[in-house]
């Protein structure tokens, strides 16, 4: 086609157009009501064989330069925009997340046993060579955590509720930041998730063999406890998200490894934000009951505290979400 | 220039161009300093709280300052299809591979993955990973399926056609006539060389315009206006071109 009459016959459809792209781009899809979104439609549609044809046809290259433009825009103002339904997210916090953790329980078992084995390393070289090990392994600022003496009593002061708050949000975004981190160094080929897997491990037995030498396992116990069954978890859920996200690198597909990649950051993404809520959890059950003052809260209580969400966290994932179909994409 | 090829749903191919390194930095420090402020605003009004209820102020700070951290670039990327202030002011913007605009989760995971990639110092495993591929990605791009393109819309190329169109009526249908005997491929040549002159260096258009203007004074025989420039002779003659079939 001779490309005057072409720019001819087709400018004014490409011109309104243009004046609805630059509506849309301002305010959003749901500004046009139904026969302009019809409208919206036909354009767009016309123009994206207009570019077709442009390129096959027409050898003038700003014509389709400019097409293209307006065609990208369009194309990105229609398509791949997901509302979020509050009501849905609910709904995957029930029954979907159970099911995604289910599916990929292999890479939380493997997240465990990295813990596992970093503490007991870590238990043992902080029991067998504590002067060696215990300044080496132990971050700075955790040294400052020590049994009492003998017989002391715990005359902590109970906290307020504005100190509750305050320790409970530095608790949960401290928390949230090393699982997130977690799933993130995923992108290392997961030897970083592997490595904190690992590191937090050391420290929880540096600091378990700590209290036992001292004969406070209980005081270790009760102290760490009560929040650890999910606080644990939940870390080692954002291990699990890395991992499986360097095994997306590493595994060979019928496909591309960029496309297998983002497939599975999708899917890892999924498993670690169903740690989020976990953290919240942990972070109150921590400021709130294991940090308690002894004289305020039995250990008893604080043992049965563990037991109690201990159990409501296995029953969640266990239990939950069976016979439906989980969002986010099955594994092909 | 990189340019990134997607085909729309209706396999139309369109392209877009890669952003490059020196945009998407300047967008972050922008989104940087915004956040700053944001974060800096957050911590103010915590601070009077904390006078009236001790701690309270401080956690409500602790928490904004980490929203602000990690929800800015997902909350902006989602509801400005792919655009922060600072990529919107740099004019760039955040695409899935496949052309298609940012959704929640993929913005959610590219900026979570930014804790591997402000890594182990000053973003230098992005500088790295980026340097290393076509589309310029960092790692949080990789894992997300996405890159970050300029965003278009400096072309208007319809309306150049008529900057020159004030000929009037009986010269123009001379015109027309004897433009009626070009061949296609020099309609096109004339109508391309109009529609891109602002792409070429002042001493190239110079030249071409003079050139085509004397061949096609010689062509159709006709004669620009006393002290009528080459290039808006022909302007004049694309723009009589282009009003031929209406």
């Amino acid at each position: 086609m001779d490309l005057s009459t072409f720019l001819q016959q087709r400018r004014p459809e490409w011109r309104r157009l243009e004046e609805v792209l630059e509506r849309v781009e301002g305010s959003g899809l749901s500004t046009l009501d139904d026969d302009q979104a019809v409208e919206f439609g036909r354009l767009y549609r016309r123009a994206a064989s207009d570019l077709n044809q442009a390129q096959t046809f027409v050898s003038g290259d700003a014509t389709v330069r400019f097409l293209n433009d307006l065609v990208g825009r369009a194309y990105l103002a229609i398509y791949g925009k997901a509302r979020i339904d509050l009501w849905a997210l609910l709904r995957h916090l029930a029954w979907g997340y159970p099911a995604v953790f289910r599916r990929y329980f292999g890479h939380f078992l493997l997240a465990t046993a990295l813990f596992a084995a970093g503490t007991l390393f870590g238990f043992l070289a902080s029991y067998f060579d504590a002067s060696t090990a215990r300044p080496y392994l132990l971050p700075a600022e955790m040294s400052m955590i020590q049994p009492r003496g003998e017989g002391e009593a715990d005359t902590t002061p109970l906290m307020g509720t504005g100190e509750l708050a305050a320790f409970s949000s530095f608790l949960f975004t401290n928390n949230t930041r090393v699982t997130l981190l977690a799933f993130a160094l995923g992108m290392t080929l997961g030897v970083g998730s592997a490595w904190m897997m690992f590191y937090n491990g050391i420290i929880t037995g540096v600091l378990w063999a700590v209290f036992i030498e001292a004969g406070q396992w209980r005081t270790f116990a009760t102290g760490i406890l009560p929040h650890g069954v999910v606080e644990i978890p939940a870390m080692l859920i954002g291990g699990a998200a890395g991992l499986l996200l360097g095994q997306g690198i590493l595994r060979a597909r019928p496909w591309p490894r960029a496309e297998e990649l983002a497939r599975v950051g999708k899917e890892a993404f999924l498993l670690v934000s169903g740690a989020v809520p976990l953290l919240v959890a942990a972070a109150l059950i921590e400021a709130g009951v294991a940090r308690a003052p002894d004289w305020f809260l039995s250990s008893g209580l604080k043992l049965a505290v563990a037991g109690v969400v201990g159990l409501s966290f296995v029953a969640y994932v266990a239990l939950l979400g069976w016979g439906r179909r989980a969002a986010g994409g099955e594994t092909p | 220039m990189i340019l990134h090829e997607v085909l729309t749903t209706e396999k139309v191919p369109i392209t877009y161009r890669v952003a490059g390194l020196g945009a998407r930095s300047l967008a972050w420090l922008v989104d940087l300093l915004l956040s700053a402020l944001l974060g800096l605003i957050g911590a103010c009004f915590g601070m009077v709280l904390d006078v009236a209820r001790p701690g309270l102020g401080a956690g409500v700070t602790i928490l904004w300052v980490f929203a602000v951290f990690l929800g800015y670039s997902v909350l902006f990327e989602w509801l400005w299809q792919g655009q922060t202030p600072g990529k919107r002011l740099l004019g760039v913007r955040v695409i899935e591979w496949r052309g298609t605009a940012v959704s929640f989760v993929a913005s959610a995971v590219r900026n979570v993955v930014r804790m591997a990639d402000v890594l182990p110092l000053g973003y230098g495993l992005a500088f790295v990973v980026a340097a290393c591929n076509r589309e310029n990605r960092r790692l949080g791009d990789l894992a997300a399926g996405t890159l970050v393109v300029y965003v278009e819309r400096q072309a208007k190329p319809i309306l150049a056609l008529h900057a020159g169109g004030d000929a009037d009526r009986a010269r123009l249908s001379l015109w027309r006539q004897r433009l009626g005997t070009l061949g296609r491929e020099q309609k096109q040549a004339l109508l391309d060389l109009c529609l891109r002159r602002d792409q070429l260096r002042v001493g190239e258009r110079a030249r071409l315009f003079r050139t085509t203007a004397a061949f096609f004074q010689e062509r159709l025989d006709l004669a620009p206006d006393e002290y009528e420039s080459d290039e808006k002779f022909v302007l004049q003659l694309a723009a009589a071109l282009g009003d031929r079939a209406g």
